[in-house]
């Protein structure tokens, strides 16, 4: 009897061990479509939304939805990848440093499917004009071409492209309310310096036990290099139209040595070696909250400005009537003799961020429905319904006035702003673009005071840089695109190494702990030797 | 023999000398050295708690608290807010802990007692099988490969089925079921018992605080887990709560790029949380301190 119990025990793991690796792949359903992205978080298809059921109905399909969490992103992908779990459509951060071990690797694996060739014809689309015009426009596009096919969309952070600007919001912001109460020396009321006035203003911030910091994200410190640097990440010319070490050129040099300088003259945070480009380390914008610093530097998207501007009105007595000048942009002019010049330096913005891919075992008639989806979704209607909902139930529309409806998607809270309720357009939206186009009418942004003023600051300087642009005095940094993407094999092997161990070592060398040499030899080691040859190989 | 009354005679201490004089120097070292090593460990936690009934700015200003300076109890009220995520991930961690536990203490215990036993064909090469795993694993690819094969991804079940058998446990309770006499086993077979029987009546009721120990081995690491959520659980409600404490933990570093309440965080509710997720073992494990350490007494001397 014991025998037989245990044949048939060992019979049924079998079975269903089998059974398991004979289910293994992931099954695809024609009319269901799973999409897992990174900026869905709380909301989710299943949670019946009106405007998502709208567009379930409007094409035939069922949406499965599920987030990605921010801190986990690329450990999450890797698994789904690996683990042959990949969604319909997922979205993953693609950059050159890892281009390799993501895109490419996906493309040649056969992991993501390319996507029609009409998406980059010439002319328009007949079938996705929005989509088609919103990948065309997107910057460098033919630089994400692999064997002439694009397997991925690029999630564009405005599809409206007038709109958008062509530099990234990393500036410095500063604790204006104590520098004009203290009357600290350099201090400017219009928030515009010049580099002498800037230094001016740090040295009156170092005499009151507050200094300068720079976010800890790789590659911010030392944001000052940026006035004297010519290019952003590794790569840059010299004279002679040769591909150097942008770590290593005389320019970037002399930006190090004035960091260095700083750190010297405790200008500079001196906690900011610990926590220059360790994601577990106190973040240094902490410093900024508790008074430490007086300027600090990072990456003022709305979401950032915003967060720093919540957490000060929790700290020190901020309140909503000085939160402006305790958190003010600072507009800097560069050195003369740098590379800037006098003008105001700021680093490149790509016009994307993250791409969408879609699973390539998804059949043609499916990947179709999906790309009919995400055109409607950036047309004027899709636009409109992730803005408003759904018209006629969700709000009204007399020419261009749009006068919202109390429903389930409006109602609002004891304080009489707009809820924040699930908007399945909204969400899904965010397979093709991040929003910035419809962010400024956005009816719960601009129902919250705080967030409406926030954006309003962000889009002055948005605008000064953009007049200050027109007018010659700004210089953006960038990065060549034909290097930026270039997928050559030495390259790709090394960049993101080099580039790590660039950004540890500028810290390591302005705060001491290593010396010139150790740094010379960093910066000229064989990788990069390697990567160098084979860059100017393949431009010449 | 030594009678009763002779003991009044043993030399207690060195005659002359006081019980001052019996700490030396190297007492005090010793008592100063575990006191700030003690110190070092509890404050930590003495000051997380400071901050989380601290209001933000006190914590702002000072990081680091000895006493507190001022209350506030709305990090708390945050923390047990019905909307929180915290009571989502405390019922899976619940089931966890009592479902999880159950199943791993089954598997392990059956095992341990199979292969406590002598004869029967295959033993040391199944035996072998299991200790491989204890010092070479496939990699985290391949896991998660097999993880996926199994239908396993994006399941609850993926929290308690590959954790079946922990060998390093499994060894204790077959090491523990080997020091009882085997001539147990033989008289309960001369009795008519089976070896169902054997396992169920005897054994096992030998062998509870043993059984204690491991349980609490497990609910440890129940109570802990997160790691195979956050690869492989995609449905936010089955999110454990370590999972969901670590997203509130490290949301305030996020550079999403876009408008996120959970950028905002106050360090206060995120110390709170800590306190929310760390107590209820906190409660327990004084009272079950004693199988942790009857657990590795027994692993150590016993081949």
């Amino acid at each position: 009897m014991k025998r037989v119990i245990v044949i048939i025990v060992v019979i049924s793991l079998l079975c269903g061990c089998i059974a398991g690796f004979a289910g293994c792949k992931n099954k695809q359903k024609e009319g269901v479509i799973s999409i897992r992205n990174l900026y869905f978080e709380n909301w989710s298809a299943d949670q019946g939304d009106s405007v998502t059921k709208f567009i379930e109905d409007k094409f035939g399909v069922t949406f499965e939805t599920s987030s990605y969490s921010f801190n986990n992103w690329t450990t999450q992908v890797t698994g789904d990848v690996n683990g042959n779990q990949v969604p319909d459509v997922f979205q993953a951060d693609v950059k050159p440093e890892n281009l390799n071990n993501t895109y490419i690797y996906w493309a040649e694996g056969g992991v993501v499917k390319a996507l029609p060739d009409e998406l980059l014809a010439d002319e328009t689309s007949s079938r996705w004009p929005y989509l088609q015009s919103m990948i065309k426009s997107t910057k460098d596009v033919s630089s994400m071409l692999y064997k002439g096919k694009l397997y991925g969309i690029p999630v564009s952070r405005n599809i409206n492209r007038a709109e958008e600007a062509e530099f990234a919001p990393f500036t410095y912001i500063y604790r204006r309310d104590i520098a004009r109460d203290r009357n600290l020396a350099g201090f400017q009321e219009n928030d515009v310096y010049t580099w002498e006035q800037f230094e001016t203003l740090l040295r009156s911030f170092k005499a009151i036990n507050m200094s300068l910091g720079d976010a800890e994200w790789p590659g911010a410190f030392p944001s000052v290099a940026n006035y004297y640097k010519t290019a952003t990440h590794c790569f840059t010319f010299d004279a002679n139209g040769a591909v150097v070490n942008n770590y290593f050129t005389e320019d970037y040099m002399a930006g190090l040595n004035k960091a260095k300088s700083y750190v010297d003259g405790k200008l500079y945070y001196q906690g900011q070696q610990q926590s220059a480009g360790k994601s577990d380390a106190e973040p240094v914008e902490k410093k900024y909250y508790d008074g430490t610093l007086g300027v600090f530097y990072d990456n003022f998207s709305l979401a950032n400005y915003l967060k720093i501007r919540k957490q000060m009105l929790k700290t020190n007595g901020i309140t909503e009537e000085n939160i402006d000048d305790a958190t003010a942009l600072m507009k800097v002019m560069g050195p003369t003799g740098s590379n800037s010049e006098g003008k105001y330096a700021l680093e490149e913005q790509e016009d994307w961020f993250s791409m969408t891919f879609l699973n390539a075992d998804i059949s043609t008639s499916k990947m179709e429905k999906i790309l009919d989806i995400m055109n409607w979704l950036i047309s004027p209607e899709g636009t409109e319904m992730a803005l408003y909902g759904i018209e006629g139930v969700d709000y009204e529309k007399n020419g261009d006035e749009v006068t919202l409806i109390e429903s389930n998607l409006w109602a609002k809270n004891n304080k009489g702003e707009y809820i924040d309720s699930p908007n399945g357009a909204k969400y899904l939206r965010y397979m093709v673009t991040l929003g910035h186009d419809i962010m400024g009418k956005d009816p719960v942004l601009n129902a919250s005071k705080t967030q409406k003023k926030a954006y309003t600051i962000l889009k002055n300087w948005d605008s000064f840089m953009k007049e200050a642009n027109a007018a010659g005095k700004l210089t953006i940094l960038k990065e060549d695109p034909r290097i930026k993407w270039m997928t050559t094999s030495k390259k790709l092997e090394y960049q993101g190494k080099i580039l790590d161990d660039a950004n540890t070592k500028t810290v390591k060398y302005a705060f001491g702990s290593i010396s010139y040499s150790a740094y010379q030899s960093s910066m000229t080691d064989s990788r990069w030797r390697e990567v160098l040859a084979e860059i100017n190989a393949n431009l010449n | 023999m030594r009678k009763f009354a002779d003991i009044k005679y043993l030399p207690l201490r060195p005659k002359g000398s006081t019980f001052d004089k019996r700490i030396t120097t190297m007492d005090w070292v010793i008592f100063a050295f575990l006191f700030i090593y003690g110190i070092i460990i509890i404050y930590p936690f003495y000051n997380a708690l400071l901050i989380s009934i601290s209001p933000n700015e006190v914590y702002m200003k000072t990081p680091f608290l000895l006493f507190p300076k001022q209350f506030d109890w709305s990090n708390y009220k945050q923390v047990f807010d019905p909307e929180s995520t915290l009571w989502g991930g405390l019922k899976v961690t619940l089931v966890l802990l009592f479902v999880g536990t159950a199943y791993q203490l089954f598997f392990t215990v059956i095992t341990g007692y199979a292969l406590s036993r002598n004869k029967w064909v295959g033993k040391s090469f199944v035996m072998n099988m299991i200790l491989v795993t204890m010092f070479f694993g496939g990699g985290l690819i391949p896991y998660m490969n097999l993880i996926s094969k199994l239908g396993l991804y994006d399941n609850f079940l993926v929290m308690i089925i590959p954790g079946a058998i922990d060998t390093y446990n499994m060894l204790l309770m077959r090491n523990y079921f080997a020091s009882l006499p085997h001539e147990l086993e033989e008289s309960a077979k001369i009795d008519g018992a089976n070896d169902i029987q054997i396992f169920v009546k005897i054994y096992l009721p030998m062998s509870l605080p043993m059984l204690a120990t491991i349980g609490l081995f497990f609910a440890v690491g129940n109570w802990n887990s997160w790691y195979n959520a956050m690869l492989f659980i995609k449905n936010p409600d089955y999110l454990p709560l370590q999972y969901v404490l670590r997203e509130l933990i490290v949301s305030g570093s996020s550079n999403m790029e876009r408008v996120t309440e959970a950028a905002t965080i106050t360090e206060g509710f995120k110390m709170a949380s800590v306190f929310f997720t760390i107590v209820p073992m906190m409660c327990f494990y004084p009272f079950l301190q004693k199988f942790f350490v009857k657990g590795l007494v027994v692993g150590a001397i016993k081949g």
